[in-house]
């Protein structure tokens, strides 16, 4: 059977509980330096940021300084502003007169313009004479065309009337349809 | 009468610990306290404040960064100023720096001279015109007042057969004055004449009144 010397033991309990306050005080003493340590490196931090801010400040301040006194930059922000309007202008620009080509496409070889109007909400109008009613009906038809449809659309006729002239008789009528607007953008010549 | 002072004086005692471990418990608990005092009153409000001037310091330098570039990029632009007079003469031509009616006008007559039609009305506007000529302030420093970009409007009719009044349209659009229709009106005058009103806009970057 083993003995068990609980004499021993008790010398090493004790000897712990007289040991381990000494080193816990050694411990928190070396703590209390770091933190100390600690603390003289956050100073010299702060003081050497301080220093650079100041620095930053006065590089900033020589920098608007030499700003300010560079001659012509009234000119130059005043050309460059000119030129983004320039640049908002163009985009805004279109080309209307691309648009006479194109009407001229999809009309009847007998139908005649007394008038035409473009008008700034994409709308056409025209005063159109031909020579009959078959040929009116044939001047609508185009516009069922989808590819002609594409680029002018919802026709309407507002007022016709057939008039005769030494011997021969017109039918006049006025018409205004849409036109797709990007007839009038920009088209480069090949 | 002798007084008897080492008898009548109270005895003063702290009671510190007697043994070595209780001592040393104590110093711990002490060290402890100041550690922690020491911490949140002295070390951390320092620490808050580096922390701040730090994010000072990066905002500085970023400012500090962008203005130096901003300085390079604005001497050299103004270096190149000189050297592109062709090209702000372009720039003036399309976008002029005043608005003066009368030369839109003589643009207009000269592309309808050049096209063969006859102007048979000519219309020029600017809503805000004021002083047109011998502004003090201006000949002075032309390029330091506030200029925004002001439309002139212009409505024009001519007369011409249907290739002249074609190509004086095409020139009004093509123009190195950007001019902008807002309106175009074709209408028949008789044998091979042709009526054409046209409504447009044409721009300069004047002085803000």
């Amino acid at each position: 059977m083993a003995q068990i010397n609980l004499l021993k033991q008790k010398t090493i309990g004790q000897s712990f509980q007289a040991v381990f306050p000494v080193y816990a005080t050694r411990f928190l003493l070396v703590v209390l330096l770091v933190v100390v340590a600690y603390y003289v490196w956050i100073f010299i931090s702060l003081k050497k940021t301080n220093a650079q801010i100041a620095e930053t400040e006065a590089k900033l301040a020589q920098n608007q300084e030499a700003i300010s006194k560079i001659q012509d930059t009234d000119q130059l922000f005043a050309r460059q502003n000119q030129l983004k309007a320039l640049e908002g202008i163009i985009t805004e620009h279109l080309y209307w007169s691309q648009l006479l080509p194109e009407v001229a496409k999809v009309t009847l070889k007998r139908a005649t313009y007394s008038n035409f109007a473009i008008h700034p909400d994409n709308t056409l109008s025209l005063t159109v004479s031909v020579p009959n009613f078959e040929d009116f009906d044939k001047f609508l038809q185009v516009f069922d065309i989808p590819k002609v449809n594409e680029s002018f659309s919802e026709v309407r006729v507002s007022s016709f009337h057939e008039s005769e002239t030494d011997e021969t008789s017109v039918v006049q009528f006025d018409v205004k349809m849409k036109f797709n607007p990007a007839i009038l953008e920009y088209k480069k010549v090949k | 009468m002798e007084a008897n002072f080492a008898q009548n004086s109270p005895k003063l005692s702290v009671s510190l610990p007697s043994s070595p471990t209780q001592r040393s418990i104590f110093e711990a608990g002490l060290l402890v306290v100041i550690i922690v005092l020491l911490y949140f009153f002295v070390v951390s409000p320092k620490k808050a404040d580096l922390k701040t001037q730090t994010a000072v310091l990066a905002e500085k330098k970023e400012a500090e960064e962008l203005s130096t570039k901003n300085l390079e990029n604005l001497q050299g632009l103004v270096g190149k100023l000189a050297s592109h007079k062709a090209q702000f003469e372009k720039l003036d031509e399309s976008l002029p720096l005043v608005g003066k009616t009368i030369h839109l006008r003589m643009l207009v007559e000269s592309l309808a001279e050049s096209s063969g039609v006859t102007l048979t009305s000519i219309n020029v506007t600017n809503k805000g015109e004021g002083v047109v000529a011998g502004d003090a302030a201006l000949i002075a420093n032309p390029f330091s007042v506030v200029r925004e970009l002001q439309p002139l409007t212009a409505s024009v009719t001519a007369t011409g057969n249907f290739d002249q009044l074609f190509l004086f349209l095409r020139k009004i659009e093509n123009n190195a004055r950007v001019m902008n229709l807002a309106g175009f009106e074709l209408s028949g005058q008789g044998e091979n004449l042709l009526s054409m009103k046209v409504d447009f806009s044409a721009y300069f970057y004047g002085p803000v009144k």
